[in-house]
């Protein structure tokens, strides 16, 4: 129980610290240690590791709690189970609609990111959703609304594809924050 | 052969004392249940068994070999769990086939035995069915036949029944005793029902905060309670006030003015205050005639009708605790004359009736 107020403390820690902060503190480090990261779109990637936390979590936890994971995994164990065919006959299949909750949820949060972007200077879909409202505002309501169809297509196919691998089982909530 | 010996089994959760040093074994074959109310260390005894969580102190023993460095998965054990613990994504056959194919059976063998099982359990036609598809007798009856299909030295049962209707509850349990004979499989099971403990079981072991307070069969349970615990929690006791009247070679006890015969006096001084525990159907009546007591007296308040057995209960008259209700069972008819009001003598078997301080009965009842 501690280590989950822990664990739920810290993904509330992105929403807490503000962006520029972040960017700069680790453009401090990162000109220190390892400058040559700040010129690849890959720094980005940490960052939105950090950013889309706080969804995964509790995408996953809501499907971990769905499925009381202690007695599963203790029935697994008297049945002669190791670890390892309990993660992967047990765990993931029974969490496979979180997982994609979480990857879908991943991915919204990313498409829709623009401070860290635009702090580090690199031209994202948001970046020059906003670059482009500027001059032509047609065009990025146009983009915006692509986006938005995006992320709804992305939840039908979750939930299709999440009720397709159930086996007609009811689905499991996806909590978002 | 399989046996399981506990020796001196200890168990602490913070300053919780689980089990106090827990001694008992349990022989090939035997049907043993661990009987207590919540908290009294049945079910950390079976999860130490299990292997799920680890004794602070003392060792687990089968047939003889320490087993308290294998992991669950390494002691050949089937268990059965009260909330049923199916895998959601595997339906019955998957679910009965699971130990199997972990255990690297050919899918010709596994489907055999699964279905072997399936079918002992009383499932056939069901084997396609999700665990929410299937009713909690169902989802019970899967986990049992998955416990069962592995071919364990030890069937580990976790008060499998109680999260069942009355119905299906009495029904499984006869058909997992008619199981557990069939395939002589050592069993152990968790229950805070007495009922069913009485009715399953080879020997039952009555737990209290972490103490084992008797381990016998069904019968030496409740006809000769060892402690007032056990008295009180199995089955329904009478409690007499008295002192000690003899001690030696006529032990008694005198409840009121009348001096009544015990045989488990030893210990006791006289003048001692104590309670004498009986059961109902050990309890006598007596319809009272003139100068001629035959026990203490008393009046009874009504009869209750129970289909084979009829229970008068009765006020004893100017004894210390005038308020107490005192049960008794008959069977058979003719118990009209017992109506409310008439005055009778009350008596009791001395070689079932438990005699117990004042404070011994009072930290048995607290542990309840």
């Amino acid at each position: 129980m501690h280590l989950r107020a822990l664990v739920e403390g810290i993904t509330l820690l992105v929403f807490a610290i503000p962006a520029i902060t972040l960017v700069i503190g680790a453009t401090g480090l990162l000109l220190g240690l390892a400058p040559w990261a700040l010129g690849s779109p890959l720094i980005l990637v940490p960052f939105y590791v950090v950013l889309s936390f706080a969804f995964t979590y509790r995408a996953l936890d809501a499907g971990v709690r769905a499925m009381d994971l202690q007695t599963l995994v203790d029935a697994a164990q008297s049945l002669g189970a190791g670890w390892t065919t309990i993660l992967l006959r047990v765990i993931l299949p029974n969490l496979r609609t979180a997982l994609l909750g979480a990857a879908f949820l991943t991915i919204t949060v990313v498409l829709g990111e623009y401070v860290l972007s635009s702090l580090f200077l690199y031209e994202t879909l948001p970046v020059f959703m906003a670059e482009i409202g500027t001059a032509e505002a047609q065009g990025a309501a146009a983009l915006a609304l692509l986006t938005v169809l995006f992320t709804w297509g992305l939840l039908v196919l979750v939930s299709f594809v999440s009720r397709r691998l159930g086996g007609g089982r009811p689905q499991m909530t996806v909590v978002t924050t | 052969m399989t046996t399981v010996e506990l020796r001196s089994v200890r168990k602490t959760f913070g300053d919780f004392v689980a089990l106090h040093g827990l001694d008992l074994n349990m022989t090939d074959g035997e049907f043993v249940s661990f009987l207590g109310p919540s908290g009294c260390g049945k079910t950390t005894a079976l999860r130490i068994v299990a292997g799920f969580e680890l004794p602070d102190g003392g060792s687990v023993l089968l047939d003889g070999a320490d087993i308290e460095n294998a992991p669950p998965n390494k002691r050949d054990m089937g268990m059965v769990f009260q909330d049923y613990s199916l895998f959601p994504n595997m339906t019955a056959i998957e679910n009965v086939a699971f130990g199997l194919r972990v255990r690297g059976q050919s899918a010709s063998q596994m489907k055999e035995t699964s279905g072997k099982m399936i079918e002992m359990v009383g499932l056939k036609g069901k084997e396609g069915n999700y665990p929410h598809q299937m009713s909690g007798g169902q989802q019970q009856r899967v986990a049992l036949a998955r416990a069962l299909a592995i071919q364990p030295k030890v069937l580990l049962l976790d008060e499998p029944l109680s999260a069942l209707d009355a119905k299906v509850r009495v029904s499984l349990r006869n058909e997992i005793r008619v199981i557990q004979q069939e395939l002589a499989i050592s069993t152990i099971f968790v229950t805070h029902d007495q009922e069913e403990a009485l009715t399953i079981s080879d020997r039952i072991a009555v737990l209290s905060q972490g103490q084992l307070e008797q381990f016998g069969t069904p019968e030496e349970i409740y006809r000769h309670p060892a402690t007032p615990f056990v008295a009180a929690f199995v089955g329904e006791s009478n409690i007499f006030h008295g002192t000690i009247a003899g001690t030696h070679d006529a032990p008694s006890v005198r409840i009121g003015s009348v001096e009544m015969p015990v045989q488990q006096a030893a210990g006791r001084t006289s003048g001692e205050r104590v309670r004498v525990l009986t059961r109902p159907e050990s309890t006598y009546l007596h319809v009272t005639s003139d100068g001629d007591r035959k026990g203490i007296p008393a009046t009874v308040v009504s009869q209750q009708f129970q289909g084979a057995r009829t229970r008068i209960l009765t006020h004893l008259d100017h004894v210390e605790d005038p308020g107490a209700v005192i049960l008794t069972d008959v069977t058979g008819g003719g118990h009209d004359h017992l109506s409310g009001g008439v005055q009778v003598d009350v008596t009791f078997d001395p070689a079932t009736a438990l005699v117990a301080s004042a404070e011994e009965l009072e930290s048995a009842t607290v542990a309840q």
